[in-house]
């Protein structure tokens, strides 16, 4: 800045500078002819003198500094840039606290982004955690006509569960669903909300889990069945979660379950295990997520959970019709109880398989 | 109006930097991001997660693309030549210019945060830039403000 401070007009030192506005800090570049007003700034040379006391033939004379020395008019042509001068200063001013106040709004928003991030629980990375009630809630609470409607939508190729093998699977005297899967899996990501959805027509869920597929296979926002419980007058549900989204071991699935899991396998085309594996109560068994896993990639957890119970969005369209046909598929092996909840799916039917669903290899 | 050397010294500096990052984001952009040089932690940060995503468009245009149109617009906007300018219109132009850059930065960042729970380290760099260039603009334009005698002629300006 210093370096421009000189002298735009180039008159001899000590000479009266033209305006009150070519003090230190400041200069006149080139400009365009000045209104009248600041012509009346230019002339202020005379005035100014007198106010300064400076080099002028009138300043040299005994009394020239004497307050109304210069009259007739010279107050009032220093009054003006005077009043300019204050009037530019407080426009800087409030521009100046104009900049402090948008900048310090951006700085604020970005703090809120971080501190409200900070407090939903971090980074989507990590194992799981305890998935937030609201979300359980809202997912048990998708209403049977919603889930029903979504089925109505021609546009969807979903996978559905075929004819079992094995025999009739129970558990305590009551139907048992029987689910291996895997937390890394990225189908099983898909299809677990839908699972969820449906479950929970049929009794309550505590202690889900949330979580993420791996971060190389989807990284898709899901639930983890791991450590959770599920209480239900009318099926048991066993769930086996395998592995983590790291690959590692989580849960071991029995002899029994394996020889379930790789005679469903074999009998639906498949050389060898893969993750999903539900298997309802021995009569259908799903060997895949009914739905395409790459819909839910690049979405939040609180992304898809919104979406889920919402048929205008293509995420819920899909999870709903999943979950609708998965409680038409309980329902024939509990009797069809409760009524309420298989009466809403009594009039809908499970198509047969046009194409093979998609698994991930089980380790 | 006066002269101050850092709003253009630090504008451009700014504005080559995300000029660069949004090249190198636009490179990887159109070549799949194979090479992209920011690997998933098993954090927050994952680069690939936002490049890929669906939120990496606006309007079917690659946001990458649209950080390099920003930069290019804005390199010129705080040239010297530019903040030299008396020029009420280029004042505002580079005001306006660098709030659009701040506000798509805090869209992003919120895509990132709430949607899709994945940051990107070079996303966040231009991000940063962008704030940085935002204070740079807001900052220069009242300390190059105009003249008194000058106020009054962008008042006529303005008036008329």
């Amino acid at each position: 800045m210093s370096g421009s401070e000189k002298s735009p007009e180039g008159k001899p030192k000590g000479q009266v500078p033209p305006r009150g506005s070519a003090k230190k800090g400041r200069m006149a570049p080139k400009r365009p002819p000045i209104a009248a007003s600041s012509k009346a700034g230019g002339t202020s040379s005379k005035s100014g003198g007198a106010k300064s006391g400076g080099n002028t033939s009138a300043g040299n004379k005994p009394g020239a500094n004497k307050p109304g020395a210069n009259k007739p008019g010279g107050n009032k042509a220093g009054s003006q840039p005077r009043g300019r001068q204050a009037a530019w200063q407080a426009r800087r001013r409030r521009n100046r606290w104009l900049a402090v106040g948008s900048v310090v709004v951006v700085v604020v928003v970005v703090a809120a982004f971080i501190v409200v991030k900070a407090s939903d629980g971090g980074s989507g990375g990590g194992l799981r955690k305890p998935a937030p009630i609201a979300v359980v809630n809202s997912l048990a609470n998708v209403s049977m006509s919603t889930l029903v409607e979504a089925t109505a939508d021609k546009s969807l190729q979903l996978y559905y569960p075929a004819k079992a093998v094995g025999g009739r699977l129970t558990s305590g005297g009551k139907p048992e669903v029987l689910y291996i899967g895997a937390e890394f899996c990225p189908i099983c990501a898909t299809e677990r909300w839908a699972m969820v959805v449906a479950l929970s027509k049929f009794g309550t869920f505590s202690n889900l889990q949330q979580t993420h597929s791996a971060l190389d296979d989807g990284d898709i926002p899901t639930l983890s069945f791991y450590g959770s419980t599920y209480t239900s007058p009318y099926l048991t549900f066993v769930s086996v979660e395998n592995e983590t989204n790291t690959s590692k071991l989580l849960q071991s699935y029995t002899s029994a379950e394996n020889t379930l899991w790789k005679a469903n396998e074999i009998a639906q085309g498949q050389s060898s295990e893969g993750y999903p594996f539900i298997d309802i109560g021995g009569v259908l068994a799903l060997i895949s997520a009914q739905t395409n896993d790459t819909l839910l990639i690049s979405h939040s957890f609180s992304n898809i959970a919104d979406s889920v119970g919402d048929n205008e969005k293509t995420i819920g369209v899909n999870e709903d019709a999943s979950a609708a046909y998965l409680i038409k598929a309980i329902c024939g092996v509990t009797g069809n109880k409760p009524a309420a909840t298989c009466s809403a799916v009594a009039k809908l039917t499970i198509p047969s398989n046009t194409s093979s669903g998609e698994s991930s290899p089980a380790s | 109006m006066r002269r101050v050397w850092w709003p253009p010294a630090i504008g451009l500096v700014l504005s080559a930097l995300g000029f660069g990052v949004s090249g190198y984001l636009t490179y990887e952009h159109y070549t799949g991001s194979k090479s992209l040089s920011c690997p998933a932690t098993g954090g927050i940060v994952n680069c690939l997660k936002v490049t890929t995503s669906i939120y990496n468009n606006i309007h079917g245009v690659p946001v990458a693309v649209l950080g390099l149109v920003f930069f290019a617009v804005m390199s010129v906007l705080q040239s010297p030549p530019a903040w030299r300018s008396p020029t009420l219109a280029i004042r505002f132009a580079r005001i306006v210019w660098s709030l659009v850059g701040v506000a798509t930065a805090l869209k992003l960042v919120y895509d990132e945060l709430f949607k899709l729970d994945a940051i990107c380290l070079w996303c966040t760099s231009v991000h940063v830039i962008s704030l940085l260039l935002f204070i740079t603009t807001v900052f220069g334009t009242v300390a190059t403000a105009p003249l008194p005698d000058e106020f009054e002629e962008l008042d006529e300006f303005v008036d008329s």
